[in-house]
């Protein structure tokens, strides 16, 4: 059984720094309403779909207001009573959503900790709101009870509500295609994968796979992880298995399917799936949320070369293209047995044998902002 | 042709008049509201309707009701009791082993049946009685390691009682 | 919604019963048992039964029993595959079984579908097993559905076949032909009983030689003393897929290792299980662990292969099933000597 190690790596954008739909409106906007009972309500257009955005966003308002995350109510993803916010696509909402969130909360925090710095007498610069409470920061006094200090901003300001928006900062160049792909920041993930692979048939297993990921600054930390090792499944499975054919030809014109149902279109199985160790990197990106960038697809794309590499490494064979099945190991395997290039041309790789025929036009040259 | 079916379902004996050729998975969904188990590929290739029959997994998209009247049927609304989530729900809430929640209901459905009959089962054991049932989000290590603490908290709550 | 077409269902309180309830209905009646293969079909409008005959009650067909004489075991075709592979009596006896039961899709669909229904599996082609609407897109197959609207003239996987290349998708069939198992039906004539080795016809549509009107009422396995054996499976995933490649190998040695008889059985490279005679017989007589025997067990294997006419129908492309051939009908073998 031929053994191997594979190292891939990854960048991915958090989010394009252009709307879908061309505007110069922000991208997404929180509101917030405190009641006099203390009660804290978020309004968000943003969609939790199994990724945690919900709970990203009370974090951030729980942290800005020093209260606990299960003391708020989040109300998403209903036009009809929330600001908008662009969607759960491109790995945007944490950087996004927190933005605004960072923006609506901070207003609301001052106005409370101005109230209270009337009533307690101290200077606001030296009250913090922490534990449902305002405390000082050196920690004299006593802590005033949240819901009290809400009570003071309304008295002194009238009801309490904000809103905060965030739209990306304008980056990439005033060329044609130069505002494809610039995001407000970028996140980086590397992966290791260990393959044990039968050098006869191709057929492997993948036993491992460690997956490091830069989230500038983990917000909730499990979902993180969560979020990194669903990209991972999905990216292995993509590397193993997953792949869309259509029937074409002559033999089928009608450019059906093939694997048209959950059983044909294969993708792993608990017992397919190995364990994967996670590690989180935090770098604190200036433009993110306390730091924070993308976690929900950018660690799928270093999966396909550490597998490619993987296998590589175990078997010598070099499959340039996804899924890397057995069918195509045992390709390379022959190729390597025999010493005769086969169709790519070179011994052992298996893979698309030339470049698809594009008449580019001409190249636009621009000059590098470092200079 | 419709007839009336008898069902015990939760522990609850339930009775509802419907077409015989609707399978226990849209009887349970569409006449008797309990959404909770899930429809996926309704052809017995995703698990995402694994209900208890006699306390063993089965796919619900692929049994007719007639054929389970007098058999105790269990689906994820009977998993809590009074209110107090069962350990396994407890243990995938705090390990994350829920994200979109699709397969969740399959997924807790077919560890309880696991812990029921092995109170301390190995990952590769978790793995091999879980993998019927896909998940899109998670990558099944959540999952799997939330069916161990679970496992540790039922053992603990079996030694108190 | 995949949803099932109307029916009317009857549930028969014995085995005469069913067969008689079959036999006044005729062809708009169908057994059902576990319904993991029949009820995908009817939902894909591959067959729409007008009623139903419902055996997942009958007592009868749920026993595992020693059989008469006390030499082999009697298997009700309604026993679960879960019973079959976790079965003392199975796991002891007859351990290829238990595997092959074991490597059927996944817990929840081996807790429903029976040993009998996995011997009469339809058999299987991504072109047949597709949705009504997919199937009519491309224009309706050769094999035989139940509704007149359906009937193709055409076999996509090979255009100019006569007949239909359907795959024998089982895990236990291959098993079963290696063990010399005998099949029992019934209808409402009475009983015959028809060895594994000619129940399975290797033809897309008509590959069971058995009526609609027959039930398979149980398995006779014979103990295999003196036997040792395996199975081995190939598919994309460890688990919810269909073989697409399955070798059932079982060899009788004597005390000093000699090979007295040996049964090699293909599963899913054709329309029906394929028994490697030819094969068999390169392995028969002298030791089949002293030195050299290697390559006697590769030859074995390479000629076992050229039975092997994969289609391009299933998972994985024909060529790497028909090469996995030779190296799992080799492994098979080698494991079966471990
Ligand atoms: S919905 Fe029942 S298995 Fe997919
Ligand atoms: S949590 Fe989304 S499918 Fe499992």
């Amino acid at each position: 059984m031929g053994k191997g190690f594979g190292l891939g790596c990854g960048s991915y954008l958090s989010g394009a720094g252009l709307p879908i739909y061309w505007n110069k409106m922000p991208h997404s906007g929180v509101q917030i309403k405190i009641d006099r009972g203390g009660g804290v309500t978020v309004f968000c257009g943003s969609t939790d779909i199994g990724q945690g955005s919900n709970s990203v966003l009370a974090g951030i308002v729980a942290e800005e207001l020093g209260i606990d995350i299960g003391d708020i109510i989040v109300v998403t993803a209903d036009t009809d009573l929330t600001p908008v916010d662009l969607g759960s696509y491109s790995s945007r909402v944490t950087l996004m959503t927190g933005n605004a969130a960072i923006d609506a909360a901070r207003p609301l925090r001052e106005k409370i900790l101005s109230a209270a710095s009337e009533v307690l007498k101290i200077p606001a610069e030296k009250l913090m709101l922490r534990n449902s409470s305002v405390l000082s920061k050196n920690g004299s006094g006593e802590p005033v009870p949240f819901v009290d200090a809400v009570q003071w901003a309304e008295t002194k300001y009238g009801i309490l509500g904000s809103v905060g928006s965030y739209t990306p900062p304008s980056r990439g160049g005033k060329y044609k295609g130069g505002g494809v792909g610039p995001s407000p920041n970028y996140s980086y993930s590397a992966c290791v994968a260990e393959v044990t692979c039968d050098p006869e048939s191709g057929i492997y297993r993948v036993d491992k796979l460690w997956m490091a990921h830069d989230i500038g600054q983990a917000i909730n930390e499990k979902l993180v992880i969560g979020q990194v090792e669903g990209s991972a499944y999905m990216g292995l499975s993509e590397a193993m298995m997953e792949e869309q054919i259509y029937r074409t030809g002559k033999d089928n014109p009608g450019g059906l399917h093939k694997t048209p149902s959950m059983l044909d279109y294969k993708s792993l199985t608990a017992l397919d799936m190995p364990e994967i160790e996670t590690f989180l990197v935090e770098t604190h990106d200036p433009e993110g949320p306390y730091g924070a960038k993308e976690a929900g697809q950018g660690p799928l794309l270093p999966i396909m070369p550490a597998i490619a590499n993987a296998i590589y490494n175990a078997v010598g064979v070099r499959v340039d293209e996804v899924p890397i099945t057995p069918e195509k190991i045992y390709q390379g395997l022959k190729g390597l047995k025999s010493g005769k290039p086969r169709g790519s041309g070179v011994i052992g790789r298996v893979g698309p044998n030339k470049f698809p025929k594009i008449t580019f036009p001409e190249a636009i040259k621009v000059k590098s902002v470092d200079g | 042709m419709k007839q009336l079916l008898t069902l015990n379902i939760n522990g609850e004996t339930k009775e509802v008049w419907t077409s015989t050729h609707k399978t226990l998975l849209e009887v349970l969904r569409e006449d008797l509201y309990l959404t909770g188990t899930k429809h996926g590929c309704e052809l017995g290739e995703c698990g995402a309707c694994s209900v208890l029959i006699d306390g063993e997994p089965v796919l619900a998209c692929l049994i007719l009701p007639v054929e389970v009247q007098g058999q105790e049927i269990q689906t994820i609304e009977g998993l809590a009791k009074n209110g107090v989530p069962h350990p396994l729900q407890t243990a995938f809430a705090e390990q994350g082993a829920s994200q979109c929640g699709y397969c969740s209901p399959a997924m807790l459905m077919t560890a309880k049946a696991l812990l029921e009959i092995n109170s301390n089962p190995d990952s590769n054991t978790i793995r091999e009685a879980l993998s019927g049932t896909l998940c899109r989000c998670t990558g099944y290590s959540k999952i799997i390691e939330a069916v161990e603490q679970a496992a540790g908290e039922l053992a603990v709550m079996r030694q108190n009682s | 919604m995949l949803r099932l077409p109307p029916f009317e269902y009857q549930a028969p309180n014995s085995i005469a019963e069913a067969v008689a309830m079959k036999a006044e209905c005729g062809d708009s009646a169908m057994f059902v048992s576990g319904g993991t293969d029949l009820f995908p079909n009817m939902k894909r409008r591959q067959f729409t039964p007008k009623i139903l005959i419902g055996l997942r009650k009958l007592s009868e067909l749920r026993s595992i029993s020693l059989d008469d004489s006390g030499n082999g075991l009697m298997i009700g075709s309604g026993v679960s595959l879960s019973e079959v592979a976790e079965h003392p009596e199975i796991l002891n006896n007859f351990p290829a079984l238990a595997k092959a039961a074991s490597l059927v899709s996944a817990p929840q669909l081996r807790n429903m579908g029976t040993i009998g229904g996995n011997l009469c599996l339809d058999t299987r082609c991504n072109y047949y097993n597709q949705t009504f609407q997919w199937r009519k897109s491309l224009g309706f197959c050769l094999k035989k559905t139940e509704s007149p609207m359906q009937n193709g003239a055409i076999c996509w996987v090979a255009r100019s076949s006569p007949k239909c290349l359907a795959v024998s998708s089982s895990d236990c069939a291959p098993v079963m032909v290696a063990l010399d198992t005998e099949f029992h039906l019934m209808n409402s004539d009475g009983k015959r009983i028809v060895p594994a080795g000619e129940f399975y016809k290797n033809d897309g549509m008509d590959f069971l030689n058995k009526t609609p009107d027959e039930l398979l009422v149980s398995i006779h396995l014979p103990f295999h003393e003196g036997w040792r054996m395996n199975y081995r499976k190939l598919s994309r995933r460890d688990a919810i897929d269909f073989p697409v490649l399955g070798v059932a190998v079982a060899l009788r040695l004597d005390t000093s290792g000699n090979c007295m008889e040996a049964r090699i059985v293909l599963g899913a490279v054709a329309s029906c299980p394929l028994r490697a005679f030819e094969a068999e017989k390169l392995l028969v007589g002298g030791s089949l662990t002293a030195e050299g025997s290697l390559t006697r067990i590769e030859n074995t294997a390479q000629v076992a292969a050229k039975l092997a006419k994969p289609m391009d129908n299933t998972d994985m492309t024909l060529g790497f099933r028909k090469k996995m051939v030779t190296q799992f009908v080799a492994e098979t073998i080698k494991e079966v000597l471990k």
